[in-house]
């Protein structure tokens, strides 16, 4: 796993412990200092998805309300909209994800998507952090998407 | 009162409405409507693109000397030719809905249109995630996305099927990729021209009806769905709309013809490879490098019958050395399959 200080395993995924998540969209946060953040698929997130073909991303300096559309995702012939996890000022898009949206699924913490500027931190307070309420809520996601079949067992 | 499926059967439309009618139905829908099965056939022949491909796979001046129109939708996939041979598909429902993962999305929503074709007498099944196939052929494209508040996957079934237009509208690196393109969309992508319109709508009310335990029945769009129609179809004729986001420059050019069929031309410093590839395997490769004069033929020998995959193409070109590690790296791009 890239860019993960330490990590844990929950469910046979291993989770970074240095980020924030994003319960509902299945993202991480990892703040980067003065209200910058960067933002990534987690590794479920990354699998539902499916391989991913094409990522493009709304213009740089946008400013975005949290669960606003930060970029357009294409996997297996199916586009839909990725909404960002907090609100901010698009700063920066990997240009390596650009190129090779592929290391997406192969490494989902270290391929990171955006990073985002003046971030409001009342929506960082909105996400998941500590090894405990992430494991809690990564094992229940991990058995929902197993029972849809949307996983493998 | 029992769950209902909306039927809207627009018939024959513009080139722009047929794209419109259900890119505008999942826009409109909210998460307590009922699910959309919607059908159309345009009027007359265009070109469309998927919402992530460059214009420039595309030979814009042919697509003009052809007199097609170029539409961008927003769902995935590459460039098609379509024409009033072909019947559009369309189910819709709420997002909150669907499947959760892009695999069971497709499963759960194409498994209705192979059971349909099987109605009548095509021995179709999905295959390679989204295509449908029978005996070996393709024989309906299909897309997905989610638009607005709604998921749609989209698909058509082919009545007649022009595989030169559709090679002809492409944009290649010379003539001879083309006939390559042309001989794999032959013997790959297949009409189902014993089929009528009627039975084909029926089959697959039928079939949708059923897989989702809900009664089709016949409707027309509501006004906000109206509304949203007439959105997209201002959207989708909007120029910069169809210039497409911005997107890097491919490395290579790659042609996907159906699930596990491509052809894939594609360099690295000097060195230039082509290959086709047949149910995942290499069936034809060319390997061009002034150094390499006496070891071409070799490499390209070592490919065939390999299955295209980046662990078993090293292996069989480790033998090469720095050259075979050249050859994998001008194909490497052509692996990643769109």
């Amino acid at each position: 796993m890239s860019a993960a200080a330490t990590s844990f395993t929950v469910a046979g995924y291993e989770l970074a412990g240095d980020r924030r998540y994003d319960r509902d969209r299945n993202l991480w946060v990892a703040e980067r200092g003065e209200g910058r953040v960067r933002v990534g698929f987690d590794p479920l997130g990354a699998e539902t998805t499916g391989d991913i073909v094409a990522i493009s991303f709304v213009a740089i300096a946008t400013r975005l309300t949290r669960g606003a559309a930060l970029a357009t995702v294409e996997a297996a012939k199916f586009v839909g909209p990725l909404s960002t996890p907090v609100g901010g000022t698009l700063l920066a898009v990997n240009d390596e994800v650009l190129l090779a949206p592929g290391r997406v699924n192969a490494d989902p913490f270290g391929a990171w998507l955006v990073e985002l500027g003046d971030v409001d931190p009342r929506d960082l307070e909105q996400l998941l952090t500590g090894e405990k309420a992430v494991a809690a809520w990564f094992s229940v996601a991990v058995e929902r998407f197993r029972r849809q079949g949307a996983i493998a067992e | 009162m029992t769950a209902t499926l909306r039927v809207i059967d627009a018939g024959q439309v513009t080139a722009l409405r047929s794209q419109a009618l259900w890119h505008g139905i999942a826009d409109a829908m909210t998460p307590s409507e009922d699910p959309v099965l919607s059908f159309c056939r345009p009027a007359e022949p265009y070109v469309c693109v998927g919402y992530h491909r460059r214009l420039d796979e595309l030979d814009l001046a042919a697509c003009d000397a052809l007199g097609l129109p170029v539409l961008r939708r927003q769902i995935g996939g590459g460039p098609v030719y379509l024409d009033s041979d072909q019947l559009f598909f369309g189910l819709c429902l709420p997002a909150a809905c669907a499947p959760s993962s892009v695999s069971r999305l497709y499963e759960t929503l194409l498994e209705p249109a192979a059971a349909a074709l099987r109605e009548l007498g095509v021995n179709a099944h999905v295959a390679g995630t989204n295509d449908l196939v029978a005996d070996g052929r393709k024989v309906s494209g299909t897309g997905a996305g989610r638009i607005g508040g709604g998921v749609v996957v989209v698909g058509n079934v082919m009545f007649s099927f022009p595989h030169e237009r559709m090679a002809a509208v492409l944009r290649l690196p010379d003539e001879d990729m083309r006939s390559e393109c042309l001989r794999l969309m032959r013997a790959n992508v297949s009409a189902l021209p014993a089929l009528d319109e009627e039975s084909v709508k029926n089959a697959l009310r039928r079939a949708y009806g059923s897989a989702f335990g809900r009664t089709a029945l016949p409707s027309t769009p509501l006004q906000h769905e109206e509304a949203a129609i007439a959105r997209w179809e201002r959207r989708l004729a909007d120029p910069d709309w169809t210039a497409g986001p911005s997107l890097p420059s491919p490395v290579g050019r790659q042609v996907k013809v159906r699930a596990g069929v491509w052809v894939y031309d594609g360099s690295h410093e000097d060195l230039h490879v082509r290959t086709t590839v047949e149910d995942g395997r290499v069936t034809v490769a060319h390997v061009q490098a002034p150094d390499l004069n006496g070891a071409t033929t070799a490499l390209a020998r070592a490919m065939l019958g390999v299955p295209a995959h980046r662990e078993a193409l090293t292996a069989s070109l480790a033998e090469f050395g720095p050259a075979g590690a050249r050859v994998l790296k001008a194909l490497e791009p052509g692996l990643v399959v769109r």
